[in-house]
């Protein structure tokens, strides 16, 4: 009996992403974003130095290698298949993602809190969109009284300014409020 | 001699101590935390070193890697829960002795060999680095590129936790942020979306902090959410009140295992000084050998003590020797050292061979305080204050959580007072918690961030001094070796994954 290993779905998704994102890269990005890129000396000779050369070095390996990982992805799953016909790829994909969704979606909430205090920093100040920030966490991660709520944002948020602004004399922003 | 004598003036200074008490306080404070390790508690830390002078912050972040190390054992031995991969090694065998009753003799075997490898680190690095300085100061930038690529690809290939192809994407990605922004030699724009360019460059401290502190907090917020919808985890924490009348570790115990922890000890002095290689895998490899010398071998697993001192002495012999590559070539071995890397930059000292013509004194001063790091964390370690770090350490999550995302949102503001760094942090934090998720190694791209910008100024300048040949990459005998180890371990990567491969298809021996 061969020793075949299961295929690992994630790899399916992380070359599908990377596959897209460098190809996005080397055809838009780098043309469109990195612009009279050439290096002209006084000799009048570019000797070579671009600017897109790194960046072209690096979205290569990053295509090369979610090839070489799609590939490698594709092959087990063949292999795989043929001991276990019963593995069905859209099953195990719609799972996996069912998962991430279960687990992973306070992330995306956070994230997007953590775009909204980006903005409402220049609006409310540090002070008050930092407050606001961690109840704002304290009430994901399931708080529900006065004390963490309210008390412990103001306390933390209270010692990291004092601590900032007396010690390492910062300005932090300011905003309509403070 | 005379640099021996003003590293030994940091023996004298008052705040250097300080520091380092402090530092070391942190240290074992944040690395007792659950999840939490060195590179979390420096990228913490590192935006409150700025407005110290470098003889005083640098031992500051120095105290703090030692401390934490030893403090990720804490947790790895009462909670099952290592800090660091490095600290991983360290569990295999300490929490199983831990939960017969012997968590205080665990925690000393770990400690006096956490003291013996930092020492041998240290050493290791003040003996070697101005003979390795001398030499490297007979490199051209075409050896100088040689040695870069040879360590970018270690880097990326010998990450003990991912495959090589995931490796490989990281050090991609490592080198497409380091390149953005403003180009130094042209001047060009690149990647000038949302006005990037007006700042020249990311930011490495924030790159950092986002990489490592912030989206370890993310991955905190999500480990607790999954565990608060199952109905809250429970964890196992061992009581370091003594239970049994042996749970104890003597001195005279610890030393007659010497020969253990001396060669553990040169063993991660060795590893560290190699890029790539680093903590975790000198840690495996110093309880492969502590397996190999026992005469119990069969009882690994299950609570032997010298699977403590193994580990923990060549886990902690890469402090010091880890800085050799960075110091005198730039290159960053492990993701602390790019930490302390930005440090340094931050107080004005570049790594370059000229380091020692420019701040030989304070450099010296710097390795007096490390050496100094070693008795500090011994005496702190035997004191009370395991026991107040171990509660400390069982902070509420939500606070916890909270304190990490301002202090890092602060930190990073307080750089050069502005809100760009901020966003910087906040969206590689989000970008390294997805990489995580897809089992591709942070560290590796952070390494090869900053290994990326030394490499594509080097490539230039050999570049125009070849007049653009590019047989000029190839001049030299020393260029000409270096090509050669590269070729050789391209081959033994490829070797090795056709061995593997075949290993993974062959049959069964049932």
């Amino acid at each position: 009996m061969k020793k075949i290993k299961e295929p690992n779905i994630k790899d399916l998704i992380t070359s599908v992403i990377f596959l897209c994102f460098s190809l996005v890269g080397w055809f838009y990005l780098i043309p469109y974003t990195i612009i009279n890129p050439s290096f002209i000396s006084a000799t009048g000779a570019s000797l070579g130095i671009d600017s897109r050369l790194f960046p072209r070095i690096a979205m290569l390996a990053v295509l090369a290698m979610s090839v070489c990982l799609l590939i490698h992805f594709l092959y087990t799953w063949r292999k795989y298949k043929k001991i276990c016909p019963e593995y069905d790829l859209k099953r195990e994909l719609t799972s996996l993602m069912r998962e991430y969704w279960y687990n992973d979606k306070i992330v995306i909430v956070t994230a997007a809190i953590l775009v909204l205090y980006c903005i409402l920093i220049n609006v409310l100040g540090f002070v008050i969109s930092s407050i606001l920030l961690t109840a704002g966490i304290n009430f994901l991660m399931g708080i529900r009284n006065w004390k963490g709520l309210i008390l412990a944002p103001v306390a933390l948020v209270g010692i990291v300014y004092l601590l900032f602004t007396t010690l390492l004399y910062v300005d932090f922003p300011h905003g309509l409020l403070f | 001699m005379e640099m021996i004598t003003t590293a030994l003036q940091s023996f004298t200074r008052i705040d250097i101590w300080l520091a380092i008490i402090a530092g070391t306080m942190t240290g074992i404070t944040i690395g007792a935390v659950p999840g939490l390790g060195p590179a979390v508690a420096m990228a913490l830390a590192l935006p409150f070193t700025y407005v110290f002078p470098a003889e005083v912050a640098i031992p500051f972040l120095l105290a703090i890697y030692s401390g934490s190390n030893y403090g990720g054992s804490i947790s790895s031995v009462l909670l099952n829960i290592p800090g660091t991969a490095g600290s991983v090694a360290t569990a295999m065998d300490g929490y199983p002795l831990a939960r017969k009753g012997y968590p205080n003799r665990v925690l000393k075997a770990s400690l006096y060999s956490s003291v013996f490898g930092n020492t041998v680190g240290t050493l290791v690095l003040i003996l070697l680095i101005g003979k390795i300085a001398q030499v490297t100061l007979q490199l051209g930038p075409a050896q100088v590129f040689a040695l870069l690529c040879f360590a970018f690809l270690l880097t990326c290939v010998l990450d003990a936790k991912s495959s090589r192809t995931k490796g490989l994407i990281a050090g991609g990605l490592g080198i497409l942020l380091a390149v953005a922004g403003l180009d130094p030699i042209t001047g060009t724009k690149r990647f000038d979306f949302l006005g990037l360019t007006t700042y020249g460059a990311l930011e490495e401290t924030a790159v950092l902090v986002g990489s490592f502190a912030f989206a370890e907090a993310l991955k905190i917020i999500r480990d607790y959410w999954s565990e608060y919808k199952k109905g809250g985890g429970h964890m196992e924490v061992i009581a370091l009140k003594k239970k049994l009348p042996d749970d104890n570790l003597t001195v005279k115990e610890w030393l007659s295992h010497w020969k253990l922890f001396t060669v553990t000890s040169c063993i991660g002095a060795f590893f560290g000084a190699c890029p790539g290689l680093g903590g975790t895998i000198a840690a495996f490899t110093g309880y492969g050998y502590a397996k190999s010398t026992s005469k119990n071998p069969e009882e690994f697993g299950t609570g032997r003590i010298e699977g403590v001192i193994g580990p923990e002495s060549a886990n902690n012999g890469t402090f010091g020797s880890n800085m050799l590559p960075f110091l005198t070539l730039g290159i960053p071995g492990s993701p602390t050292v790019a930490l302390l890397g930005a440090a340094l930059m931050m107080q004005g000292i570049s790594p370059s061979p000229t380091i020692f013509a420019q701040h030989g004194g304070t450099l010296y001063l710097i390795f007096g305080a490390m050496i100094l790091c070693n008795p500090i964390l011994l005496v702190v370690g035997l004191s009370a204050f395991n026991k107040i770090a171990a509660k400390i350490a069982r902070v509420p999550v939500h606070l916890l959580v909270g304190g990490m995302i301002v202090l890092c949102c602060a930190g990073i503001y307080s750089i050069n007072n502005t809100m760009y760094n901020v966003y910087v942090m906040v969206a590689v934090g989000i970008l390294c918690f997805m990489l995580r998720k897809a089992k591709i190694p942070v560290s590796t791209m952070i390494i090869t961030f900053i290994l990326g910008r030394d490499i594509e100024s080097v490539f230039r300048q050999t570049l125009l001094l070849g007049k653009g040949e590019a047989a000029f990459f190839f001049s030299g005998t020393a260029s000409h070796v270096i090509w050669g180890f590269i070729f050789v371990f391209l081959i033994y990567v490829f070797v090795s994954n056709i061995v593997k491969s075949r290993q993974e298809k062959a049959p069964k021996s049932e």
